[in-house]
């Protein structure tokens, strides 16, 4: 297989660089925090891909101290700077400052905060709701339910800082579990509403196998949701799905032998579609290099 | 009656949300403030279509000249078709608004000289819109009729003043990409619901608000009510269509849940609650007992029959009871 689509995906992210960071699409003028984490998350997992990886390195230093300017005091780094309450790209940063050490700061306060601050709502139990609405984790938007998601990516990048030990880690561990549905999979995050089970999603059962992947769960705890993004994968064609159904597959060594042919496929489709946004490019290069999962591409 | 939503996971809660502003550019706020012009024209048209192999074109052609809508009104207009696409549904046509109706929509505009029609959505429950696309059949039509699509959950966003004041958020954050537009066109699905009691032309516009700031799914907007977030959209974003599929809705636990029904009816109006008022009336059901349209009525629109100048079908001739689950609050109060 040539690299030559993820060469072609690393130039783009690339050319969406503005001042400030990363737009989400290109001819955007306006750097998004999120779109500015990811890119440096495909920068990491692909930081071997010839040619270019030397400018891709200088890169990566300029978007992580871009990141940096967006971060409050407090930790959190919000979508745009005037979005105090979107801060679910938190997690997202302090996965891209991991891996360096002159950002070390900026990565502590970040952990702090998702460790302090940023706590999702709990809210009494519903006999309406199937999952258990105490548990917290993290949610989107302050003061907001917690959701299967941001809790994902949160426990993954807690797990790379080496906070994995925290009770917040542990609850938020104990939240998946309980939101994952009888059949198999996770959806956003509501297993069942008004007695009926809700149904799966292929990015947020990828998410959460990724997170407890890095959990070190039980395999058993899992298995079903294995078997159901195993079913779905053949399927699936739009890049958030199939992103996310490789990295939730590959972190427990099962990696779809014709990920990076599949990933040319969807990126293919942009040709109808359109430019993807940011964040998917850099998902679909995160997936094709991270040939054990996220968590092990980002270390 | 609000107080059931208290069993909502994201139950009400008192909280401001940011300051009015432009989220992280510098679009001109006027361009999508003045594009609004919810009308007040209570004429509501029912069209007859028993199945979607029927031409739709023609009858949103007759619907749309029946209440005053014409080539002079949609000559040059850029026209957002916002279906209702809440899941992904592959075999399940039920849950979304059918394809083949936003294909007659985008050739009816054009053919009346819109100089652009694209799709829009911000799914509430997935982040993949793209699979939602696909699996509903959706991607094959815009696909094939070269109609963009524009993802809302992942827009900039443009922060409005709130007009609605019923949810106490001061400003309400839309996708500034709807700035690209003259017209909203709202494209739900005829649908019972079991939180607001029906899904219709108003809570369809939940979609347009961008996930980016609102969390999956619209967390913020659960928190501060449905209802009121419903009455509070679309009083600040002021739509200025509705085009209903009723040709199979849903009924029973919905929106997602439920079980298809076959009404073989088509509403179209300019007027939301006239035209939601309609839908629960096809519905079975009487508009005074859905607690949005109740507050609405007389400020944003009327929902009393005889104030709504009916056209095309009776609602009568084509009206249904539909099934409603037992033990869900909100269905045990439209039945009493």
């Amino acid at each position: 297989m040539t690299t030559g689509a993820l060469n072609q995906l690393l130039a783009d992210l690339q050319a969406r660089r503005v001042a400030g960071g990363v737009a989400g699409k290109p001819q955007e003028s306006d750097p998004r925090a999120d779109a500015t984490a990811w890119t440096l998350l495909a920068l990491r997992a692909c930081r071997d891909v010839q040619p270019g990886s030397s400018e891709r390195s200088a890169l990566a230093v300029a978007l992580r101290d871009d990141l940096s300017s967006m971060q409050y005091v407090d930790g959190r780094v919000p979508l745009s700077p005037n979005t105090s309450t979107a801060y679910w790209p938190t997690a997202l940063a302090c996965l891209a400052w991991n891996s360096s050490a002159a950002h070390r700061e900026a990565r502590d306060r970040a952990v702090g905060f998702l460790l302090g601050r940023a706590a999702g709502l709990s809210v009494p139990k519903s006999p309406y709701v199937g999952h258990d609405s105490t548990l917290v984790g993290w949610s989107w938007i302050q003061a907001t339910h917690s959701w299967v998601e941001p809790t994902s990516m949160a426990l993954v990048a807690l797990a790379l800082a080496g906070s994995s030990d925290h009770d917040r880690c542990q609850d938020a561990e104990r939240l998946l579990l309980d939101r994952q549905l009888e059949a198999g999979g996770w959806n956003y995050g509501n297993t069942v509403t008004f007695g009926q089970q809700m149904r799966p999603a292929p990015d947020s059962t990828g998410a959460a196998l990724t997170a407890l992947a890095a959990r070190r769960a039980s395999r058993t705890s899992v298995d079903s949701s294995l078997d159901y993004l195993a079913e779905i994968y053949p399927r699936l064609r739009s890049p958030l799905s199939v992103g996310w159904s490789i990295l939730g597959l590959a972190a427990w060594n099962r990696r779809p032998t014709d990920a990076e042919e599949k990933i040319t496929g969807v990126l293919a489709r942009q040709a109808v579609l359109g430019s993807f946004d940011s964040t998917l490019l850099a998902l679909l290069g995160v997936a094709w290099s991270a040939a054990s999962g996220m968590e092990a591409s980002l270390r | 009656m609000p107080a059931q939503l208290a069993a909502h996971p994201e139950a009400p809660l008192p909280k401001r949300f940011s300051r009015r502003q432009l989220l992280g550019g510098g679009l001109g706020l006027a361009a999508l403030a003045s594009a609004g012009c919810q009308s007040m024209a209570t004429s509501t048209f029912i069209g007859r279509a028993t199945s979607y192999d029927a031409d739709l074109t023609d009858l949103l052609r007759r619907g749309l000249s029946e209440i005053g809508i014409g080539k002079s009104a949609v000559s040059g207009k850029r026209v957002l078709l916002k279906p209702n696409l809440v899941e992904t549904s592959l075999g399940e046509a039920h849950i979304n608004t059918h394809p083949l109706m936003v294909r007659a929509a985008a050739e009816v505009f054009l053919s009346l000289g819109a100089s652009a029609v694209s799709v829009g959505e911000g799914p509430g429950h997935r982040r993949d819109s793209i699979l939602v696309l696909d699996e509903s059949g959706m991607s094959e039509v815009l696909e094939e009729d070269s109609i963009p699509f524009v993802d809302l959950n992942f827009q900039r966003g443009l922060s409005l003043v709130n007009t609605g004041g019923r949810t106490g958020l001061r400003d309400l954050v839309f996708p500034a990409a709807l700035a690209d537009f003259d017209w909203i066109v709202s494209m739900p699905k005829l649908k019972t619901h079991h939180w607001a009691g029906v899904t219709l032309a108003m809570k369809n516009l939940f979609g347009v608000m961008p996930s980016f700031y609102y969390g999956w799914p619209k967390n913020l907007l659960h928190q501060h009510g449905i209802e009121a977030s419903i009455l509070d959209i679309n009083a600040t974003l002021k739509p200025q269509l509705a085009i209903v599929d009723g040709i199979v809705g849903m009924e029973g636990d919905g929106p997602i849940a439920g079980t298809p029904r076959n009404v073989g009816a088509v509403i179209l109006g300019t007027n939301f609650v006239a035209v939601d008022a309609t839908g629960t009336r096809l519905m079975g059901y009487d508009p005074v007992k859905i607690d949005y349209l109740a507050d609405a009525n007389g400020w944003l629109g009327p929902i009393a029959a005889e104030e709504i100048e009916q056209r095309g079908e009776t609602v009568e001739s084509l009206a249904q009871r539909f099934e409603l689950v037992p033990g869900i609050p909100m269905f045990d109060y439209m039945r009493s």
